[in-house]
């Protein structure tokens, strides 16, 4: 059985190498965002290579939901078809996250199910780059594709293609990233017929039941050597378009158990942030996983242990058409944060707050879109400095190299640096955020979605919270502040300013070592000022 | 009169020497602890063990792990002082990276440690946008300043400006005045070193070639003097990351390009082996004890890759982006997996068995080696299907096989199955972890394995050999010297350079006018390079490739070239078709034009005799274990005494010096004339 599995995950993550090395759009080819699964026929996942974090869990549930939408829908799934879908509320993230789904037959046996997802640059709407903004309504933020053939019978379903491509921004781009996912699949079909003749189906077949049940007892040792049983909670908040918004979470530790509840979260809202509840699954996943144990293997199996409830119409279990775009960037961020904070009582190795924000930039004009995030500060940690100028916690696509920005959109960089003074300081400091700066050689369309601005990265155990988020625009030599979500018309000339939240520090400041207070000031991270406002020569 | 040959491969732990008489073929091999803190002695020292009269050696070819040890921070080897100048304003781009964090649940991850300190990175002005056009022009006293402040502290002086791939101007500019005022320093500039889009990359490959310069040429200049005491005034060859040899002035003057020169040896072996074969198409597999590395072999040359991370953690066969300090330089396309004789079996929370990472390496070893180590290994699963002689080493090291079950015992009883069950399904699963590796440099490169010969070395590789088989294999081989093939590579090797250019842009926007004055010049670079050396004109050869892609994807396929243009886009079609199965109506981008440059070296004769067929009769029967088929009786054989010809049916054993060779039933194995013994079905 280990074999098979282990040819499992191996197999999906050679989908995703095709993914990357064949897409055209930055976002995938050099950032990665994109996910690779295996189901079992029952519609189970088990097996998934995720280069992000967002993408964990997700899959699990929105693949589930795909195939029983398919069957309620009456729409049957043919050898040679390939299923696509954005519709967050059944695929789960936001509607860049294109999902495309196929059956693998081995002779007239089904033998599995195999998808990917990956987020495309623009999928229309009102937004280049088609995320925040002022939007109400789902529909607004872009194409929604409910499951439909994209080949039928093996052939392309060219007018739905066609019909996708006319309504976005950057259809070339879209085309080359569907080419790609679409051959990843092919991959992935093809390993699976490999791997069944060395093996046998029968053996295939046999292994995804036992390897559910495997994760499932994994977890279930792991939760009693990591977690201290109790009853835990904590509050979080996020920054909202005009009231701000709660994340709230309970949490019971029992032996063989752990039972998540979000009640008490703000209910739903008529802005991007709702993060549909696939999204909430992954951003509990994900935390857990990393207190439990980074190497935990993932499948369907982990939901027999964990026990994830979000009340529906919250902003975590929105309902259709709530708009989604930014709660699988910002509000899964949120959610890691609280559960973390409830659980710093049951576990030792909780950190300190992270960055907290994906620092979402989407630029464009009539005929171009970029979309990318910049990272932050990593919390401090007990016994280690948070990391400085790096993604943390649900994302961790890389970043576009300069010189291809340059090259390809009319954008040149003034800064991109480490961001001095805005770690939360403490015996273990958190890490620094990052300035990236850059002026625009024509006119074009600029959204920001960043959180952290007026609720900064709290500290633990006696450190300080990281410095909150700071971004604004130079205009002929004047100072626009932007706002946490804010689209606005740039001119030629603008120079644009985003400076990310620091980590938050971890234990006192005034248990840091002299040594490790002199290091930051040699390599210029911190000034004599700051230690001088926190009272130390 | 005919004298010797050496190859010489310093390791951080252990230094291996071949030594080749070319006179009667004599073939010796000699390992002996590495003396980190002088590398050169055990170099000279080595070569001292094995010969009386230096005077004799015809040629030595040295491989070094030096550089990529320094860079990983192993005690004993210093980085030198030296300064990063770059824009104002962009001095973290080296910290920063591509600001992903190489694991990605771990709470505790650190990313790898910026080569240069945040104070020695020097922001300055000026500015080329990214057109290639001036933004900003280079402020000369500014520079002179920054000289001024920094010429007593610094060794050596990288420079790497923002979009210097496409207009180097400022970088010359400023390499220039470093020349006047502080002359006899090292100095690298990025787009000599790395001429590609990517700041951070670029900027990683300008600072490791600068970082490594002082130390090899100190180190080889070392070893040169004393050899020269010794009385050997030849040449010596230094191998390459990409398999190849170059001269130590090369090595100096770009030894980022021999960093990884160890395991390349171990492919270069392996292409020689096809070439002597006449198999167009090889993947070598070098299983040692605590990894193994897949190479993959057409028309009897190495594949080549340019992403490479030094120091990168590997994960399932490949290097985890962001682990390590990426190094865009050719290097042997290795896929390297933590799976190897001494691979710890262990069961994780779930009940799942694993067989490494973790390795109990030498010390203690498996714990049928007896000294101590108590965790089951690989080694003791074949110990306990009784695979591998009671004797190692030729008989230097004893084997208990009553500690190797005894170690499997806790696994078995946890599982609730027989110890042999669990040896078996232990060797089954690093089957899995071996076919990873291969995947990566066969399918994932668009090679189907159906087509392939495996050839199989290391201490560990050959046991494997009739599995690696029924993964889809045509054939196996295992070569003769199996156990230190690696090390032979060595010599068996060509003096190889690469040259490359960028060209950026769509095919029909470029004229075949352009790419032939490119490969033109690049020729005469070549010409003139290994001329000086010593190489004829006529003993030159040279391969060339074209990296193309869609022009919006990020990564390359390495196209042969062969002076046509057209031809060029058709294999280009070609190959993305067989790789991903669809190609895409538009015209493809050409990004780099690569000439690479092979002069040959003169090589032992591997030759033993003509095959004659027979039978020979097994020294002893020993029963081992098969997995489904059982228990059964095994005829063992000992290598050294199979001459061409012998044909051995499986189940049988062959024991070697260094290494045992598996053949189960339904396979039979067959010794041709150079003493390799060729593995096939039935």
């Amino acid at each position: 059985m280990e074999v098979v599995w282990n040819a499992l995950n191996y197999i999906s993550e050679e989908m995703g190498i095709t993914l990357k090395n064949t897409a055209y759009s930055p976002n995938i080819r050099d950032r990665h965002d994109h996910s690779c699964a295996i189901l079992s026929p029952d519609g189970y996942l088990v097996a998934q290579a995720e280069h992000i974090p967002v993408h964990i869990g997700s899959m699990a549930i929105g693949l589930r939901n795909t195939l029983e939408y398919l069957e309620d829908d009456g729409k049957d799934l043919g050898k040679e078809d390939i299923i696509i879908v954005n519709n967050p509320y059944i695929s789960g993230t936001h509607l860049n996250d294109i999902t495309l789904i196929k059956p693998v037959y081995y002779g007239n046996i089904l033998a599995a199910y195999i998808a990917n997802k990956a987020h495309h640059t623009d999928i229309g709407g009102k937004i280049p780059g088609s995320i925040g903004g002022d939007i109400k309504n789902l529909h607004d933020e872009g194409v929604v594709i409910d499951p439909d053939y994209i080949i039928k019978e093996g052939k392309p379903n060219t007018r739905l293609i066609k019909k996708i491509m006319s309504r976005v921004r950057t259809p070339e781009y879209l085309k080359g990233d569907l080419m790609a996912q679409i051959a990843a699949i092919k991959i992935g079909e093809k390993r699976i017929k490999d791997l069944i003749s060395r093996i046998g189906i029968e053996k295939l077949l046999n292994s995804y039941h036992e390897s559910l049940e495997y994760v499932e007892r994994y977890v279930r040792n792991r939760i009693n050597e990591r977690l201290k049983p109790g009853k835990y909670s904590a509050e979080e908040y996020l920054e909202g378009y005009e009231e701000d918004l709660t994340i709230k979470v309970s949490i019971e530790v029992e032996e063989e158990h752990v039972k998540i509840d979000f009640t008490g979260t703000s209910w739903e809202v008529e802005r991007p942030l709702n993060a549909v509840y696939g999204v909430t699954i992954s951003a509990t996943t994900y935390a857990l996983k990393t207190i439990l144990d980074p190497k935990l293997p993932f499948n369907h199996g982990l939901y027999n242990i964990l026990d994830i409830y979000a009340p529906y119409k919250t902003i975590l279990n929105p309902s259709y058409p709530h708009p989604v775009s930014a709660g699988n960037l910002e509000t899964s961020q949120r959610i890691v944060d609280t559960i973390y904070k409830a659980l710093a009582e049951a576990s030792e190795i909780i950190p300190a707050a992270s960055c907290g924000s994906m620092n979402n930039i989407m630029l464009g004009g009539r005929d171009w879109a970029f979309y990318e995030t910049i990272g932050g500060g990593c919390g401090g940690r007990p016994l280690s400095d948070g990391v400085d100028g790096i993604h943390t916690n649900m994302t961790n696509t890389l970043n576009t190299p300069i010189e291809v920005m340059e090259r390809e959109y009319p954008i040149q960089f003034i800064q991109y640096g480490l961001r001095i003074n805005s770690c939360g300081y403490g015996r273990y400091r958190g890490g620094l955020g990052i300035t990236r700066a850059f002026k625009l050689l024509s006119n074009a369309t600029l959204t920001i979605v960043a959180s952290r601005i007026r609720y900064n990265p709290y500290g633990l155990r006696g450190g300080e919270p990281g410095e909150s988020g700071e971004h604004y625009i130079i205009r002929d030599g004047k100072r626009i502040d932007i706002g946490p979500y804010t689209t606005i018309q740039l001119r030629k000339g603008d120079i644009v300013y985003i400076n990310t939240p620091g980590g938050g520090g971890y234990g006192s400041p005034t248990d840091r070592s002299r040594q490790h207070i002199k290091k930051d000031l040699e390599e210029g991270k911190i000034t004599i000022d700051y230690l001088r406002e926190r009272g130390i020569e | 009169m005919k004298g010797f040959i050496l190859g010489i491969d310093i390791g951080g732990t252990f230094t291996d020497i071949v030594y080749i008489d070319l006179v009667n073929m004599d073939i010796r091999v000699n390992k002996v602890l590495t003396d980190i803190q002088y590398p050169d002695r055990t170099f000279t020292e080595g070569v001292m063990e094995n010969v009386e009269d230096p005077s004799r050696i015809e040629l030595i070819t040295h491989g070094t792990t030096l550089g990529s040890n320094m860079l990983l921070g192993q005690t004993g080897l210093e980085r030198p002082r030296s300064i990063l100048i770059t824009n104002r304003g962009f001095e973290d781009v080296i910290e920063i990276g591509r600001q992903n964090r190489p694991e990605l649940y771990n709470i505790f991850f650190e990313r790898p440690k910026p080569l240069i300190e945040r104070r020695f990175r020097i922001g300055v002005s000026g500015r080329i946008d990214g057109d290639g056009k001036i933004v900003q022009d280079v402020d000369i006293n500014e520079i002179r300043d920054v000289i001024k402040n920094y010429r007593d502290y610094a060794e050596v002086y990288i420079i790497s400006l923002l979009n210097s791939y496409i207009n180097p101007i400022h970088e010359i500019e400023i390499e220039k005045e470093i020349r006047n005022m502080d002359s006899g320093k090292f100095i690298v500039s990025s787009h000599k070193v790395d001429p590609r889009p990517g700041e951070y990359e670029r900027t990683v490959s300008a600072v490791i070639n600068g970082l490594l310069k002082p130390i090899t040429s100190r180190y080889l200049k070392n070893i040169l003097d004393s050899l020269e005491k010794m009385g050997y005034k030849k040449r010596l060859l230094v191998m390459t990351s990409n398999g190849g040899v170059v001269d130590t002035v090369d090595a100096i003057e770009r030894p980022a390009y021999i960093i990884e020169s160890g395991p390349a040896a171990g492919a270069i072996a392996t292409a020689y082996l096809a070439r002597l074969l006449d198999i167009d198409r090889m993947v070598s597999l070098d299983m040692g004890g605590t990894t193994s590395k897949a190479t993959t072999i057409i028309d009897g040359e190495a594949l080549v890759t340019m992403e490479y991370e030094v120091g990168g953690k590997v994960h399932m066969g490949r290097v985890v982006k962001g682990s390590g300090y990426p190094l865009r330089i050719p290097h042997i396309d290795i896929a390297e997996i933590g799976v190897g004789g001494g691979s710890i079996i262990w069961l994780d929370e779930g009940g799942y068995i694993h067989v490494g990472p973790l390795s109990a390496g030498s010390d203690p070893g498996p714990a049928c080696y007896g000294r101590g180590g108590t965790e089951p290994t690989l080694t003791d699963a074949y110990s306990a299907m009784n695979w591998i002689p009671d004797m190692l080493g030729g008989e230097r090291l004893k084997i208990n096989r009553e500690l190797a079950l005894k170690a499997l015992e806790k696994i078995a009883e946890e599982r609730g199955e027989n110890v042999y069950e669990v040896a078996y399904k232990a060797v089954e699963l690093a089957n899995e972890l071996l076919y990873r590796a291969i995947s990566i440099v066969t399918l994932e490169r668009g090679y189907d394995i159906k087509d392939f010969t495996i050839t199989t070395f290391g201490g560990a590789g050959p046991i494997h050999s009739t599995f690696l088989i029924e993964l889809g294999f045509k054939e196996a081989v295992v070569p003769i010297y199996a156990g230190v093939f690696s090390a032979l590579g060595l010599v068996l090797t060509d003096y190889k350079y690469t040259f490359y250019r960028g060209v950026n842009n769509d095919v029909n926007k470029i004229r075949q006018k352009t790419l032939d004055k490119l490969f033109n010049e690049m020729e005469k670079e070549a010409y003139k390079y290994l001329s000086d050396i010593g190489f004829s004109k006529e003993s030159i050869r040279f391969n060339k490739y074209l990296e193309m892609k869609y022009r919006r994807q990020g990564k390359t396929l390495l196209i042969p070239y062969d002076n046509s243009l057209s031809n060029s886009i058709e294999r280009f079609e070609e190959i993305y078709l067989s790789r991903y199965g669809y190609i895409m109506d538009e015209t493809p981008y050409i990004e780099t034009c690569i000439l690479e440059a092979i002069a040959e070296n003169e090589k032992p004769i591997l030759y033993i005799g003509e095959k004659r067929e027979y039978m020979p009769e097994p020294e002893k029967l020993k029963r081992a274990f098969y997995g489904e088929y059982g228990w059964l009786e095994t005829g063992i054989y000992i290598r050294g005494s199979l001459k061409p010809g012998a044909i051995v049916e499986g189940p049988a054993i062959i024991w070697g010096v260094d290494s045992t060779i598996l053949i189960r039933p339904d396979y039979r194995g067959e010794v041709d004339e150079y003493g390799n013994i060729v593995i096939k079905r039935g």
